[in-house]
């Protein structure tokens, strides 16, 4: 069951690299004199610095911008299908200091905070249970990397029946899909501490909080954190999933709401208002990210 | 890396086997349906073995699994050539992955599900708006995959097309695409699977045919078996075009190494 568990851990590790790759890459071969004229394409030169990246993002989200506003300005879409952006923008003001969205955001942000802090400390555990007992790790390792193959969001009909329509089967369904990069991390994480370096810490008699903060933690952190993410990423995709399919509050519901009762305007003020907060979270966990392992390297 | 290819050499060759393990856990994971199938929301699975193929023989679950199927293979299509292309795009040239990179991240943990209203009331109910929902959804991790593999081409081969003066095209399919490889594959297969899965969710909320509209039909009848028989058929579904893709990914890097 190699293969599944290859599919967790490639995106972890192909997750890792994104972030570092971008840093450390060191343009060897960059040599000014006879190059071929495509070869600057390739090369890895800092053409651009972070506040001129800003700028083209930004340029470039005001020409989508545009282009939506033309389209929608000549009729190529009809309104019933594709509303003027500045008239979504303004719908989407107006939500966010409307009671209805605050109270829903709300909601969701109870339920991702209940799935996210059991699927990490659950996962924590089971990671470091593993790890301590190295035969059980073997065995179960690639068990729970399959858990991942199961669809169980197909399940949620029959957890409506035994859970009954709530926070329940949702935090459930949350914390099921949450918990294994989390376990499954903290594992492969916790492996990579090299046995001799915890006998130096032995030898030189160490507390067990000191041998945790020097020697487990610059070990195991990288991967610990990098699972904690994909964990976060993976409690709030569950629950906006959940959210919309079944539950009768949260902000996946009111998508689902203004869909059905042909709210076109608000539909796409509240799919922005979500991708909007999937930016926002992405972001702050990069921030945390990027902290951590400074903090550890 | 190199400690996880070291620790797998270590364990004895039977058991690190990948057809023995899978064996093992597929054996558990019934064991532990048939035990849990006393309670009355769970089929037994026999009985959701058996409704599968009462399903096949009166016809009345093929033409779903082929529209769902017909579903995720031209919506992976589609991500299929624009995550590659983007994909080589940004991983290949610096500035381009700079400004775009953070897009991409951020959209890619934008719950997908919620674009599926939008495609619907732009393309209409029906297989063009799955499709494009498949889409939507298998089209980061194919993406990602390919952008992070572009970036780590060995700079050495980079020099040796500089050398022997390859053109634009030769550079791209003798360079670029083998190392990219094996990163793609692992991108496509997560991409499959999140394929299948979204286009049964898609179905499950609104559409014409499709074994996510059985599913939900099978639940509000209480014909449970049914139901669990819908859910092990996309299961395998995903599960199959996995391994395929495992046995592909597997033949590649044969030939490559």
């Amino acid at each position: 069951m190699r293969l599944f568990r290859r599919v967790g851990q490639s995106e972890v590790l192909q997750a890792d690299a994104g972030v570092g790759a971008g840093a450390a890459s060191a343009p060897s071969f960059a040599r000014p004199a006879a190059r071929p004229p495509l070869a600057g394409w390739f090369s890895n030169s800092p053409l651009l610095s972070g506040l001129a990246v800003k700028f083209v993002q930004l340029a470039f989200l005001a020409g989508v911008y545009g282009l939506l506003e033309w389209i929608t300005w000549a009729e190529i879409l009809k309104p019933t299908v594709m509303p003027r952006p500045h008239d979504v923008l303004q719908t989407f003001g107006e939500s966010i200091r409307s009671e209805y969205v605050t109270d829903n955001l709300r909601v969701t942000f109870r339920r991702l905070g209940y799935s996210f802090g059991i699927a990490a400390s659950l996962g924590l555990l089971t990671g470091v249970v593993l790890w301590r007992l190295p035969l059980l790790g073997k065995a179960l390792e690639p068990l729970m990397a399959s858990l991942y193959a199961v669809p169980w969001i197909f399940f949620y009909p029959l957890l409506l029946i035994l859970l009954g329509i709530g926070d329940k089967p949702i935090i459930l369904l949350a914390v099921v899909l949450g918990f294994v990069p989390v376990a499954l991390n903290t594992f492969v994480g916790f492996r990579e501490i090299r046995p001799i370096m915890l006998k130096v810490g032995r030898a030189t008699g160490s507390s067990p909080l000191h041998t945790f903060y020097k020697i487990m933690m610059p070990s195991a952190a990288p991967y610990v954190v990098a699972g904690l993410k994909l964990g976060f990423i993976y409690t709030f995709l569950s629950v906006i999933a959940t959210e919309f399919l079944v539950s009768a509050d949260g902000l996946g519901y009111i998508v689902r709401f203004a869909y059905e009762f042909f709210q076109v305007r608000e539909m796409y003020a509240y799919v922005l208002f979500i991708i909007v907060l999937a930016f926002i979270l992405t972001w702050l966990l990069d921030r945390v990210e990027r902290a951590l392992r400074g903090r550890y390297q | 890396m190199r400690a996880e290819i070291a620790r797998q050499q270590a364990l004895p060759v039977w058991l690190a086997s990948p057809a023995i393990g899978s064996l093992f856990i597929l054996l558990a994971g019934v064991g532990v349906w048939q035990a849990a199938s006393t309670h009355r929301l769970i089929a037994s699975p026999r009985g959701a073995v058996e409704e599968l193929y009462n399903g096949f023989a009166d016809d009345s679950l093929l033409t779903h699994l082929t529209w769902s199927l017909q579903a995720t293979m031209q919506g992976l299509g589609y991500a299929i050539v624009i995550g590659i292309a983007l994909g080589l795009l940004f991983g290949l040239i610096r500035p381009l992955r700079r400004v775009f990179s953070e897009l991409v991240y951020g959209f890619a943990s934008v719950p997908k599900l919620v674009i599926y209203p939008i495609l619907l009331v732009s393309l209409k109910i029906g297989m063009r708006s799955e499709i494009a929902f498949v889409a939507v959804a298998a089209v980061f991790p194919i993406l990602i995959n390919t952008m992070v593999g572009a970036q780590e081409v060995q700079p050495a081969l980079i020099k040796v097309g500089r050398v022997f003066k390859a053109s634009f095209w030769q550079m791209i399919f003798k360079v670029f695409l083998p190392s990219v490889t094996p990163a793609l594959i692992a991108g496509l297969r997560l991409g499959y699977s999140l394929g299948v899965l979204h286009a049964v969710l898609a179905e499950m909320f609104v559409a014409r045919k499709g074994l996510g509209t059985q599913l939900i039909h099978a639940y509000s009848v209480q014909d449970i078996s049914r139901m669990y028989a819908i859910i092990l058929l996309a299961f395998l579904l995903a599960v199959v075009g996995n391994i395929l893709l495992w046995f592909v990914e597997r033949k590649l890097r044969g030939c490559l190494a």
